[in-house]
């Protein structure tokens, strides 16, 4: 004898097949947002312990070598200081200084030097400028020097400052030379 | 007339009005485990994430860290065959007090080792420059061969503590070179802070180890400021 299905609520009370549907979809719903939850709950205890344990290895590895670093502390205070020290002869270093005019100024005098009849009277060496004050016999020197000096590669801008003629003690010229 | 009621399809149960459903009723209870599951799901979610990225943060610094300290370990193993164990050129390259009384001795010194005439050696206030760097100006007169004067004005950058030669004023009188000379020696002052454990270090550079080996090479000042007593337990006298 074949089941039959005895539905014996009134059909006014008989819940409508749309809601039907809905809660049987509501249901699945449920059982997967549970079986979601409980995987991704292991996964993120799994992942949680992982990070743990590597985070303590990492954290002991940080601690040896604090304490490596703490006996290597005389090293570290050399370093510091050596490198504080370079820092600034570095920053002394790249100042300005007199000493390429200086040297640039041996050449010039080399120059005036071979002329017994030109002599400089004075000279005035700055860190960006030299100033000469020359005296030269007669106008043969002055040409000579002034030729020697228009040769000379080493200053970017040579003025000539002023020229004078003394007939006691010959002509007297001024020069500024600037090597930038 | 008798009215005739309408029939209404109103379900009494108990004699008190029913005002949900029963369509409503059925779909209560699978709609609220399903609001609670995923309000659950919603929660966990956002617990463990921002656990995990809290850990994986604390982690990823972790690493960070120890990578720093790897290489600031490794570096201050080598900074012994780097450095010399000597630092007196270093330390005297930049001295952080006395720079007036070295550099007057330095001008002497020298001088007197070229046959040079020193005169009107005077200097002038500590002047605070950039980068905790002092700097003491010295003027005086030499006097001498013109050729000496030249080598001499060209020591200075060669010597310790560190010094410039600022102007140069020559005159010639009857053969006999004068140099008016103005020069700076400087100083430095010790670093202010220790920095910490793990804050990073950084090698030397090559630039950095010409110069350590470049000043080793300068000459010291003869004169040296001579050290504190240490405090030793005087004897007493009436015993």
């Amino acid at each position: 004898m074949l089941a039959r299905k005895i539905n014996l609520i009134p059909t006014e009370m008989a819940v409508p097949a749309g809601s039907l549907k809905i809660a049987k979809i509501l249901k699945k719903l449920s059982i997967l947002g549970v079986i979601s939850l409980i995987i991704l709950t292991i996964s993120a205890i799994t992942l949680f312990v992982f990070y743990s344990i590597e985070l303590k290895k990492v954290n002991s590895s940080v601690a040896s070598l604090k304490n490596e670093i703490s006996s290597l502390e005389k090293s570290e205070q050399k370093l510091i200081l050596v490198k504080d020290k370079l820092g600034k002869i570095a920053y002394v270093r790249s100042l300005d200084s007199a000493e390429n005019e200086i040297n640039q100024f041996k050449k010039l005098n080399e120059i005036v030097s071979v002329s017994s009849d030109s002599a400089f009277t004075e000279v005035s060496i700055g860190s960006t400028k030299t100033e000469v004050s020359l005296i030269s016999n007669n106008s043969t020197s002055l040409s000579s020097v002034l030729g020697s000096i228009t040769n000379l590669k080493d200053y970017g801008k040579i003025i000539l400052s002023s020229l004078g003629f003394n007939p006691m003690s010959g002509f007297l010229t001024s020069f500024i030379f600037s090597s930038k | 007339m008798d009215k005739v009621k309408p029939q209404t399809n109103k379900i009494i149960v108990n004699d008190t009005p029913k005002f949900i459903s029963e369509e409503s009723k059925f779909m209560i209870i699978p709609l609220a485990i399903f609001v609670l599951i995923m309000s659950l799901l919603a929660g966990s979610v956002y617990f463990e994430l921002g656990q995990i990225n809290l850990i994986k943060a604390k982690l990823t610094e972790g690493k960070k860290n120890q990578k720093l300290l790897a290489t600031k370990v490794s570096i201050l193993q080598n900074v012994t065959n780097v450095i010399p164990i000597d630092l007196t050129s270093i330390n005297f390259a930049l001295p952080e007090k006395g720079i007036a009384i070295y550099g007057m001795s330095q001008v002497k010194s020298q001088a007197s080792t070229l046959g040079l005439i020193i005169t009107n050696l005077r200097t002038g206030s500590v002047i605070q420059e950039k980068n905790g760097v002092s700097k003491a100006t010295i003027s005086f007169d030499v006097e001498g061969n013109e050729q000496t004067i030249y080598d001499y004005l060209g020591l200075f950058s060669k010597l310790l503590p560190l010094m410039k030669v600022d102007k140069v004023s020559i005159s010639k009188l009857d053969g006999i070179v004068k140099a008016s000379t103005t020069i700076s020696v400087f100083s430095g002052e010790l670093p202010q802070r220790i920095p910490s454990i793990t804050s990073p270090v950084t090698d030397l550079t090559n630039d950095e180890l010409l110069t350590l080996k470049e000043i080793s090479t300068f000459s010291p000042p003869q004169f040296v400021i001579p050290a504190p007593f240490s405090d030793t337990a005087k004897e007493d006298p009436f015993n």
